[in-house]
């Protein structure tokens, strides 16, 4: 996969009219906004002397649009989204979780995993992963169209790395969703085992079982649905992790700090 | 100058002239198979000091070749799968988990504005986090998506100033890859997306070609 070209990763705009701000919405419900003065910035550059300067008469703007070579690529997210959003990766429980950022000096400092500590639940199904940025609709016919029109060995020979690419993302796609189903089962099982073991034949019970398979694993976790109270209320049930600090118990003496802060990460620091 | 580079025979902690192997660090930094440039036989040891913690016998690796362009202009601290970082901290018990959150701050022009971001390792700061999360499964590594981490947006709205709204997407939706290295908000299709914006917009791209790489503030060469 060839990169984009350097030019484009802050595109360069002639004239500004634009003053608003973008929101991105993801699985049509979390909306992540970034202010105008994230998205357009001036040409930043370090000055002889070593002081950070910019150049506010060729503005850019933090999209890199895709063409040619890399119109098939993977769409990319980077990180100014995450002055919008605030992610966490746990390589333990191989699950990563996004919350809106919440733009602050404060810092309330959670620890995560260890022997007395919850794991996150995973709440949302990763997306179906098709073929990069081509999507049921209009653009489909357009870009089918223009392929069908030029077929030069060029052509050929991009569709051919592409279509490699592809494979891997849809080898990773199944396997991926080889351990899901498997994760789906054995939580699946589980459940099974607890309602047999709870009184049978309640419409609480029946309501669940319905429920359960009219879902998929995204609902399916140790703790969900104990009672009929829980499934009469509402579909979306809190899988979150906590949003708010709560005393976290420290592990028997094991664990000698908690989570480590970095110091700051965006101050590069011109050596002489 | 790539904002500061480990010179072993400067230190005196160091046990340098190392392989990857005896170093102990993750042989798959040096297959270059996804464009990574770290030899395989240019590796130390040393001691790390991180915040308040000390690790004697960190292996730390040497690029023998430009590290992803202007995508990658710092020293780097590895945090994938196998990190040799989360690893050492976890089994030293300093963390207890393998995790790290990040916060990219607010990168602005104006000074007022403008935010230190954050990197924590074995949690996640409470402060900085709001409304309910999302949370998915780490999907296999993939060549055009390393981070296994896939998001589908849905939409892409334009606030204008005067409360008008325009979708940039509909009635498309993309699937998106996380890379938390990656220099723009968003990669996608110029046709039709950002033709979209600038239609919407009225703005108009500038394509002449620029001398200085774009986003990367740059140091001058000969100063060093």
């Amino acid at each position: 996969m060839s990169r984009p070209h350097r030019k484009e990763f802050l595109l360069k705009i002639c004239r500004i009219s634009y003053g608003g701000d973008l929101s991105l919405i993801l699985d049509g419900t979390s909306k992540f906004t970034l202010s105008n003065d994230i998205l357009i910035l001036p040409r930043e550059y370090v000055a002889p002397d070593g002081a950070f300067q910019t150049d506010s008469s060729s503005p850019g703007i933090a999209f890199t649009p895709t063409s040619n070579d890399n119109v098939n690529d993977v769409s990319i997210i980077g990180r100014p989204f995450f002055s919008a959003a605030y992610i966490m990766v746990d390589l333990d429980a191989e699950t990563w979780t996004i919350w809106q950022a919440n733009a602050t000096t404060d810092t309330r400092l959670v620890s995560v995993g260890g022997d007395c500590a919850e794991k996150p639940k995973v709440n949302t199904a990763p997306p179906k992963i098709t073929p990069p940025d081509v999507d049921l609709t209009n653009e489909t016919s357009i870009n089918n169209t223009a392929s069908s029109a030029t077929p030069d060995p060029a052509d050929r020979a991009t569709a051919g790395l592409e279509a490699g690419a592809i494979a891997g993302i849809a080898l990773g796609a199944v396997f991926g969703s080889g351990l899901l189903a498997g994760a789906l089962v054995i939580c699946w099982l589980r459940r099974k085992r607890q309602m047999r073991r709870r009184s049978t034949g309640s419409e609480a019970d029946i309501a669940l079982t319905k429920y359960m398979h009219g879902r998929e694993f995204a609902t399916c976790h140790e703790k969900s649905a104990d009672s009929a109270q829980e499934l009469s209320s509402s579909w979306v049930l809190a899988h979150e992790l906590p949003v708010v600090e709560r005393p976290t118990e420290v592990c028997s003496g094991h664990w000698s700090v908690q989570a480590v802060e970095l110091p700051s990460i965006h101050t590069p620091k011109p050596q002489r | 100058m790539r904002g500061g580079t480990y010179n072993a025979s400067l230190s005196t902690s160091a046990s340098d002239d190392l392989d990857v192997y005896g170093a102990g660090g993750d042989p798959s930094d040096t297959f270059r198979a996804l464009g990574t440039h770290v030899w395989y036989n240019d590796w130390a040891t040393d001691t790390l000091n991180m915040g308040n913690i000390t690790m004697d016998d960190f292996p730390i690796g040497m690029p023998g070749f430009d590290v992803g362009g202007i995508f990658d202009t710092q020293a780097n601290i590895g945090l994938g799968r196998n990190s040799t970082l989360l690893n050492a901290l976890h089994d030293r018990g300093h963390i207890s988990s393998r995790t790290y959150s990040f916060w990219w701050g607010l990168n602005s022009a104006s000074s007022s504005l403008s935010m230190d971001g954050q990197l924590v390792l074995g949690g996640y700061d409470a402060a900085k986090v709001t409304g309910p999360n999302i949370t998915q499964k780490l999907l296999p590594s993939a060549v055009g998506c390393g981070s296994g981490m896939y998001l589908t947006v849905t939409n892409m709205v334009l606030g204008f100033p005067n409360g008008t709204e325009a979708d940039m997407l509909a009635p498309s939706v993309i699937t998106a890859c996380i890379q938390l290295d990656f220099p723009s908000v968003v990669t996608f299709r110029s046709d039709p997306f950002m033709d979209r914006f600038e239609s919407y917009t009225g703005t108009t791209r500038d394509d002449t070609p620029s001398d200085q790489p774009w986003e990367v503030p740059s140091y001058r060469l000969d100063g060093e």
